[in-house]
C-alpha cells in the first residue's frame, strides 16, 4: 500500500537533504514530510484569522470615521482614503505570515497605519496612502525608512524588519 | 443655605483657576531653553495605542500645507495649569470643539536634533504656544520624525475626559 503511494510520489519533493535520505526509509521521509505539509496547514489556519480580523478593522475604522464630523482643513481630522483602504487590505495579504499583529489606525492624510511597538527603541510604523506604502522604524541605532507602491516589488529591507523584529 | 454654599464653591473655585491660569505667565520668559519640554495635544484615541501608554507616530500630526506642528511649552507648570492651556486655547477653537484626549510630552532637543526643524515660539494664541516650521516635504522624512517623537515621548491621558471615551 506504501509502496504504491511512494511511488507516485517523486523522491526529489521528498526531502533535498542528502543526510535524511540516507538516515530514513523512503516510507519514514514521506510520513515526514505529510506532517511537515498538515503542520503549515495549521499554521495557514491561524494566519488566516489575524489577517481576516486586521481586514475588518481597517474596514470598521473606514466606516467609523467616514461618519465622523469633518473639520477644517486648519485642524487635524481623521480619515481613511478609499484608495488606501483597499491597498492596505492587499498588505495585510502580503504581510508575512508569523509577525506580531500591528495596530491598526488613521491620520490625517487619509492613510491606513499599521503600529508595532515592542519597547522603548524598538518601534516600527507604516502608512498606506493611495497606492504608496511609507515607513520608518527605530531598531536600536538602525533606523530604516522608506517607500514603495506596493504593486511593484516589497523592498526587501521592508520584509527583513519582520523578519528580524517583528516575528513570532 | 444650598445656594450660598453653590456661590462660595464657584468662587473658589474661580479664584483658584485664575491662579492656575496666570502666576505663571508674568515671569515667563520667550526665549527657548535647553532641555524644556513640549506638550502636543491628541485628539482622536485611535491614536493612542492601546498596549502601552505611548502616543502612536500618526499622533504629532503635520499641517500638510503648512508643514508645521502645533506644540506648547509647558516648563514650569503643574499639570492643572497644562490642562487649563488646552481647554482655553486648544479645544475650544476647534470647529468641531473636541476635548483632547491626551497629549504628547517630549524634548525639545529631538526637534534641535534635525537641524532642518525650526522652533518658532510665536505666542499664538498664548505666550506658550511653539510651532515647530520648516518640516521637511518628503513624507518618508516626515515619518521618521513623527516615529522619532513617538518614541521619546510620554503619554498623559486627559483627566477631564471620561475613561471610556478614551477606551472607545
Amino acid at each position: 500500500m506504501s509502496s504504491i503511494t511512494l511511488k507516485s510520489y517523486p523522491l526529489e519533493n521528498i526531502s533535498q537533504n542528502i543526510f535524511l535520505r540516507d538516515l530514513f526509509s523512503n516510507e519514514g521521509l514521506y510520513i515526514n514530510n505529510q506532517r511537515q505539509l498538515f503542520k503549515n496547514y495549521q499554521e495557514d489556519c491561524i494566519t488566516f484569522g489575524w489577517r481576516t480580523s486586521l481586514i475588518n478593522e481597517v474596514e470598521q475604522l473606514f466606516n467609523a470615521l467616514k461618519n465622523e464630523k469633518t473639520c477644517t482643513k486648519e485642524e487635524n481630522s481623521l480619515y481613511i482614503h478609499q484608495h488606501s483602504r483597499d491597498t492596505s487590505k492587499k498588505l495585510i495579504d502580503q504581510f508575512p505570515n508569523d509577525i506580531i499583529v500591528p495596530e491598526i489606525g488613521a491620520d490625517d492624510n487619509g492613510s491606513v497605519t499599521f503600529d508595532w511597538y515592542l519597547r522603548k527603541n524598538y518601534i516600527f510604523s507604516i502608512s498606506v496612502n493611495k497606492s504608496m506604502v511609507i515607513y520608518a522604524a527605530i531598531l536600536g541605532s538602525y533606523k530604516p525608512k522608506g517607500e514603495f507602491i506596493l504593486e511593484e516589488n516589497i523592498p526587501s529591507d521592508f520584509l527583513s524588519i519582520f523578519k528580524d523584529y517583528f516575528s513570532k | 443655605m444650598k445656594k450660598i454654599f453653590r456661590l462660595i464653591s464657584y468662587l473658589y473655585s474661580r479664584i483658584t483657576s485664575q491662579n492656575n491660569r496666570f502666576n505663571f505667565d508674568h515671569s515667563f520668559k520667550t526665549e527657548i531653553e535647553a532641555n524644556e519640554l513640549l506638550s502636543h495635544f491628541i485628539f482622536f484615541s485611535s491614536l493612542i495605542r492601546k498596549d502601552s501608554d505611548k502616543p502612536k507616530p500618526a499622533a504629532f500630526t503635520i499641517n500638510t500645507a503648512r508643514r508645521d506642528m502645533s506644540s506648547y511649552r509647558i516648563k514650569e507648570l503643574n499639570e492643572n495649569q497644562i490642562w487649563d492651556i488646552e481647554k482655553r486655547y486648544v479645544s475650544i477653537n476647534r470647529s468641531d470643539k473636541k476635548i483632547s484626549k491626551a497629549r504628547a510630552d517630549f524634548n525639545i532637543e529631538i526637534i534641535k536634533n534635525y537641524k532642518s526643524l525650526k522652533l518658532n515660539p510665536d505666542g499664538n494664541p498664548m505666550i506658550r504656544h511653539c510651532n515647530i516650521e520648516n518640516f521637511p516635504s518628503d513624507k518618508v522624512e516626515q515619518k521618521a520624525i513623527q516615529v522619532e517623537l513617538a518614541n521619546q515621548s510620554t503619554l498623559i491621558i486627559n483627566p477631564n475626559q471620561s475613561p471610556l471615551k478614551i477606551i472607545k
